[in-house]
């Protein structure tokens, strides 16, 4: 063979193998590998998930609706129930061997506190992605924060005629303006914790000024009603569910306003997990997943929960999310008080000091 | 033979015996009346006959068939002795028609539909209340529920009846005119009958037999004669009829007839075949119409037996005279068809009107 | 007629092939047992364990017990809970009484009016009757702001003890009021015409002779309303809050939600409590009541009923009996209804700005329709079956010899001893412990029925159990005399005669169906839901509008029902006359 032909079989050899790695290449960027595939394929075969969650369904199905634009093959029934129950429903279905929940939603620190020491949630399986968020995002393994909610301050904006509460310190500080308050008391779990989060930041102090001014209820729904009564002019630390209540409605704004808690705002994680005796275990996984990603993230926002994931932003200007908290009360003045132990052994002496105080 | 036999039947009530020792028996075709006053345990029986009460001891046979044997533990339900029962309250029910109530024990009974009919309609006839067959019983009268009560007691032809004081509700006149049919329906269907009063006019009029009662005891079985005439004791003397009592001691006796010193010293000589303990006191019963009574100054009585006595009071009942008299220490009550213009008598007790009921 | 006309038919058929009434009187009593002790009987294994029952490794012990007794916090409770028991049934008893008396021994104008309105309460849903107090009457209510500004008196404190036992004495007086009514319509009212012909004035007539002769009603109604009352959650839950006042039921609810582990056994050992309690009272009960038979007039018609004249008092009377009925009922209803056309009630902004048709629209959307169409299947179908079961129980309890009748009429009101919170949980357990038939029963509809129907046949009873009463035995022992074995006798006699109180049972049974939730907050399962249950979400999120219109449904499905019933069997819930 002469030089000439041996320099074209070289370039020719070369350029078959730029084209044989690029073909390899285009054929591996094609198929680079989908983590999810395989829990896809599972979930294919599977006959849809059960939620037992305390959200409340108007927000719960919105959520859905854009879980299922991605997976619009698996079947979400929720069943709306109160943490006890749904703790307790699982407990006993699974101790049964029955069909129970694939995936658990609550609030109650010691009903996650126990599960984890009675192994309910699986363990298996971590969502991607979950390294974008706080490390308190993961309480226990497979025990998650889904929605990091903030308590807040509603208020009749008829009654105060243009002032508007921004902090618990202000409520505190004008007994004649705000006359009567209303709120949970710290028998109700949400009411625990988002007064736990504002006195560990700013003691009792405030608290001890609102005393007797206060007319506790049992749940958002009593509370709303006798702010918009005139009964009561703030509800302090109540459930930021009552935030799409008011928007949704346009006679509710007529009468209630909405603001954040700037001197202390406690967060009241909504945790989540996929059960150990889950019937549908990947496609309650796929869930889980969705969640922390940014289509979930945007779905949890629109549907009244908090986004939390690290820098990300609403693509409509939905302000439900955690960076707004921060920017609004500032970063030191948000508690967030995770599912220990401690957190609920630290109940009885804390409750009894609120009794001590509120009668 | 449809006869009864009822043999020591005892009953225990909390407080009281109710029944101790009841035996009698009725033959065929017989209408026996248990007399007594309230309590005396006559309803007690006719219902432990009718299988409403069981008794604690004894027995009940009806035409060969053992209805209760407390030894033997045979208790038969009442609703398969086949008698018939006429209440007190005539129990005729309310939200049937007179038809309807009539109809109901051949539609037990299983008789052809067709048959029913006839069947009532004839039985209506017997108590002359077919025009009404179709009224309801509050469109009736007392006394014609009492015949709707009756019929329907005779209208699957038990053979044996028992009536329980049928008659207290109904007023005087009605309740003479009821007693001469019932006995003459009776009589003429051959029925066995055990009828329940307290009122003796009726037990003697009606009766073949008749059996008083007191404190859930029998006290005496007899005909009506032999119960008006020979009152075996003191209870039976006072409770049928009016009647003297004396009280003496033995003085003499020969045979056929004793003497009796009463307390005043005079002696009264009786026909008794009985051989009294000498000095014996003995209390002896005549009735007032045996005694005899004259006016003291035209009278021709004289003799053993016969006293002084002066008129104390005088009540006309239409039919008779009633006298009351004093004669020494004695009282006396005559009954004379005539009157007797005087006020000092002389009364003459006939030896052969006395009947010893007491020693 | 002669004697041959009297032709001897063929004697009484001795059944052999029917079951005999022994036979038919056990299964009755098996099945009402059956059914009522289902759930009690998880709840007491729940009590005796040291974990929740369906863990594995528990041992038996009375620790939960002792934990309950020796806390303080529940003493304080019980004592709250006898106040506010002690209370409501006083009201009732003396309200109620006094109602009847009015309404069947004096010409007091409306009469009968007056005595069927005051059966209401008991028609209408207990949620929505609780909200529109709320709406009218609370801190921040419509009236009590309006009346306290202009007027400046006070209004009666909603979240007081005495508060709360006037709402649930309006609730409870109707068994009061019929009790009575039943024993004065029995009554011989010759026994009163004597006091007056001894020349005795009316009002010494109504005290020395009929109050005492209503003696053992208004004791027979009293332990029994005292019962209902110490198992009430929802008015001390809704309204006993603001100023944290605990009942036993509230502390019991308390210790389910905020235990450290859930299903904690001191929850099942409280309810056990409970139930004792209604025992003990329950035969308290009966011993009052055997003297009762002293006061039943001897055999006899009641004949006509003396009518005591009021004079003067009659109008200032029935004034005051209509205000009470238009504030205590109707005010709340109209408020009610009010609300349902209002995104909410408020005095700071006239209702008219805040009309919306919205609350009514949504009606006819998916969990709202289906839970309407749901609940109103369950209470024709309970109310029907229920009324049966308990007609029948009823009958064996009182017009039988079953010798272990006497343990009926407790067992028939042992659902409603207890909170229907825990007897759902109950509910739950029993269908998880029962395998197949429990299974399809816990995920279907026909759970929430059985559950529904076990929980509110006390009300079947206490209704059916007077009218019962009046019936004379003497009408069941003709029967069997005729050769009618007792079920027949029952059939063709007694039943008919209790027409009125059977169909015043199924109206009443419509009703707790159509508004119940706490049994089957366990049971409810997306396609199932109810419209208690559905309310009660609706409410916890903080929408009330659809609360109240849910609520106005319920009022109109049962005002159709009761008309319609009332037009086709031409009975009255009350006072029914047997000819």
């Amino acid at each position: 063979m002469n030089s000439k032909s041996r320099v074209a079989v070289v370039v020719l050899a070369l350029a078959a193998l730029v084209a044989l790695a690029s073909v390899v290449g285009v054929a591996s960027a094609a198929k680079k590998p989908n983590p999810l595939a395989p829990l896809i394929a599972q979930s294919k075969k599977e006959s849809g998930i059960v939620v037992y969650g305390n959200p409340p369904s108007a927000n719960f199905t919105n959520l859905v609706a854009a879980f299922n634009k991605q997976y619009p093959w698996v079947k979400v029934t929720e069943y709306d129930l109160d943490d006890n129950t749904i703790f307790s429903k699982y407990a006993s279905e699974s101790a049964q061997g029955v069909r129970t929940a694939d995936l658990l939603i609550a609030s109650a620190p010691n009903l996650w506190v126990y599960s984890s020491r009675q192994g309910y949630a699986d363990k298996s399986f971590t969502p991607i992605g979950l390294d974008k968020y706080p490390t308190w995002a993961k309480q226990f393994k497979g025990i998650f924060v889904m929605s990091p909610d903030p308590a807040i301050i509603v208020y009749n904006k008829l009654l105060l005629k243009g002032t508007v509460p921004t902090s618990v310190a202000q409520i505190a500080a004008n007994p004649s303006t705000y006359d009567s308050v209303t709120g949970y008391t710290v028998d109700n779990t949400f009411g625990y914790t988002g007064l736990y989060g504002y006195v560990a930041l700013n003691g009792w102090s405030n608290l001890q000024k609102i005393a007797k001014r206060l007319k506790p209820q049992t749940g958002v729904g009593a509370q709303l009603q006798l702010l918009a009564q005139g009964g009561a002019k703030a509800a302090y630390l109540t459930s930021p569910t009552a935030r799409f209540t008011i928007s949704s409605n346009a006679q509710y704004r007529q009468i209630l306003d909405w603001s954040y808690v700037k001197d202390g705002t406690g967060l009241v994680p909504r945790g989540i997990a996929v059960t150990k005796h889950a019937a549908s275990p990947a496609s309650a996984k796929l869930f889980l997943d969705w969640i922390y990603s940014n289509a979930g993230q945007q779905a949890m926002c629109d549907s009244g929960f908090t986004a939390y994931k690290t820098g990300f932003k609403p693509s409509n200007g939905c302000t439900n999310t955690l960076s707004d908290v921060y920017a609004k009360v500032g970063v030191k003045k948000v508690y967030m008080p995770g599912f220990t132990q401690k957190f609920v052994n630290a109940r009885p002496k804390f409750a009894s000091t609120w009794h001590g105080i509120f009668g | 033979m449809p006869e009864i036999h009822v043999d020591s039947l005892v009953k225990q009530f909390a407080e009281s015996r109710a029944l101790d020792d009841v035996s009698f028996h009725v033959a065929e075709g017989e209408l026996f009346t248990l007399l007594g006053p309230s309590g005396c345990g006559k309803s007690t029986t006719l219902m432990s006959v009718a299988g409403f009460q069981t008794p604690e001891e004894g027995s009940v046979t009806v035409d060969g068939d053992v209805f209760f044997d407390a030894r033997r533990r045979i208790n038969v339900a009442a609703e398969r002795r086949n008698l018939g029962i006429v209440f007190q309250s005539y129990a005729v029910w309310p939200h049937m028609t007179v038809y309807g109530n009539l109809a109901f024990p051949l539609k037990v009974r299983k008789t052809k539909r067709n048959a029913i009919r006839p069947r009532v309609l004839e039985v209506l006839e017997l108590v002359e209340m077919a025009h009404l067959v179709d009224r309801y019983p509050h469109q009736l009268s007392g006394g014609q529920q009492q015949r709707v009560a009756l019929a329907r007691a005779l209208v699957y032809s038990p053979s044996v009846l028992l009536l329980d004081e049928p008659f207290s509700n109904l007023d005087a006149k009605l309740r003479e005119r009821a007693r001469t049919w019932v006995k003459e329906l009776q009589s003429r269907l051959g029925l066995t009958t055990v009828f329940v009063t307290h009122d003796q006019d009726e037990a003697l009029s009606m009766s073949d037999r008749v059996a008083v009662m007191s404190l859930g005891e029998v006290q005496q079985i007899g005909t009506p004669e032999e119960i008006y005439r020979r009152p075996a004791n003191r209870f039976v003397a006072e409770f049928v009829g009016n009647v003297n009592l004396l009280t003496g001691v033995v003085a003499t006796w020969e045979r056929g007839r004793l003497a009796l010193e009463l307390e005043d010293g005079r002696k009264l000589w009786i026909d008794s075949d009985h051989t009294p303990t000498p000095n014996a006191r003995i209390t002896i019963a005549v009735r007032p119409e045996s005694l005899r009574i004259e006016p003291a100054g035209t009278s021709t009585l004289n003799g053993s037996n016969t006293l002084d006595a002066r008129v104390t009071a005088m009540a006309f009942l239409g039919d008779h005279y009633q006298y009351e008299l004093a004669a020494g220490s004695l009282a006396l009550t005559v009954q004379t068809s005539g009157p007797v213009f005087a006020e000092q008598v002389k009364v003459h007790i006939p030896a052969d009107a006395c009947a010893i009921v007491a020693e | 007629m002669t004697s041959a006309a009297y032709e001897h038919t063929a004697p009484a058929r001795r059944s052999r092939s029917l079951p005999t009434a022994g036979t038919l009187q056990w299964l009755v009593w098996l099945l009402v047992f059956g059914l009522v002790l289902g759930p009690f009987v998880p709840l007491l294994f729940a009590s005796v364990r040291d974990r929740p029952l369906y863990q594995a490794g528990g041992v038996f012990t009375l620790a939960a017990y002792g934990d309950l007794l020796h806390d303080p916090a529940f003493w304080r409770a019980a004592l709250h809970t006898l106040e506010y028991a002690s209370l409501t049934t006083a009201l009732s008893v003396v309200a109620g009484g006094a109602v009847a008396i009015l309404v069947a021994r004096t010409d007091m104008p409306g009469g009968q009016a007056f005595g069927r309105l005051t059966l209401l309460p008991l028609l209408l849903p207990s949620l929505g009757i609780v909200l529109g107090w709320i709406v009218v009457w609370g801190p921040g209510g419509y009236l009590s702001s309006q009346i306290q500004s202009h007027l400046h008196i006070g209004t009666l404190d909603i979240n007081s003890i005495p508060g709360m036992a006037v709402i649930e004495a309006t609730r409870l007086l109707p068994v009061a009021y019929m009790t009575c009514e039943a024993a004065l319509a029995r009554a011989d009212s010759s026994l009163e015409d004597a006091a007056r012909s001894a020349g005795a004035p009316p009002l010494t007539v109504l005290r020395r002779i009929t109050i005492p002769m209503l003696r053992p009603a208004l004791l027979n109604s009293g332990t029994l309303i005292f019962t209902l009352s110490i198992a009430s959650l929802g008015i001390p839950l809704l309204l006993g809050t603001p100023h944290n006042i605990q009942f036993v039921s509230t502390y019991l609810y308390l210790q389910w939600t905020n235990a450290a582990t859930p299903d904690s056994p001191i929850v099942s050992a409280g309810a056990m409590l409970l139930l004792l309690v209604a025992t003990l009272l329950l035969l308290l009960r009966n011993r009052l009541l055997g003297a009762e038979a002293r006061y039943v007039s001897v055999a006899g018609k009641a004949g006509r009923t003396a009518m005591l004249s009021l004079r003067v008092w009659r109008w200032p009377l029935a004034c005051a009996i209509g205000l009470y009925l238009a504030l205590s009922t109707l005010v709340p209803v109209l408020g009610l209804a009010v609300m349902s056309f209002v995104a909410f009630l408020t005095p700071l902004i006239a209702p008219w700005h805040l009309f919306t048709w919205s609350n009514w629209q949504i009606l006819g959307t998916g969990v709202y329709l289906r839970s309407i169409e749901h609940s109103a299947l369950l209470a024709l179908v309970g109310g029907i079956v229920t009324t049966a079961v308990v007609a029948v129980g009823t009958l064996v309890a009182h017009r039988s010899k079953l010798p272990v009748r006497r343990t009926l009429p407790f067992v028939m009101l042992y659902p409603r001893a207890i909170p229907g919170l825990i007897i759902g949980i109950g509910f739950f357990w029993a269908f998880l412990e029962t395998g197949g038939p429990g299974s399809f029963l816990r995920q279907s509809i026909w759970g929430i029925l059985l559950a529904f129907c076990i929980r509110n046949l006390p009300f079947a009873y206490v209704v059916m159990y007077p009218t019962l009463t009046r019936i004379g035995e003497e009408l069941d022992r003709a029967g069997r005399s005729v050769g009618a074995s007792w079920w027949r006798t029952c059939r063709t006699i007694v039943l008919p005669l209790l027409r009125p109180a059977l169909f015043a049972s199924f109206i009443l049974m419509f009703v707790e169906i159509l508004n119940d939730y706490d049994p089957a907050l366990f049971l409810v399962r997306p396609g199932t839901e109810v419209i208690g249950t559905t309310m009660l979400d609706t409410f916890l999120q903080g929408i009330v509008g659809p609360v109240a219109s849910l609520a106005m449904v319920q009022v109109g499905i049962t005002v159709i029902v009761l008309a319609l019933g009332t037009f086709v069997f031409k009975v009255r819930v009350s006072g029914g006359h047997d000819a």
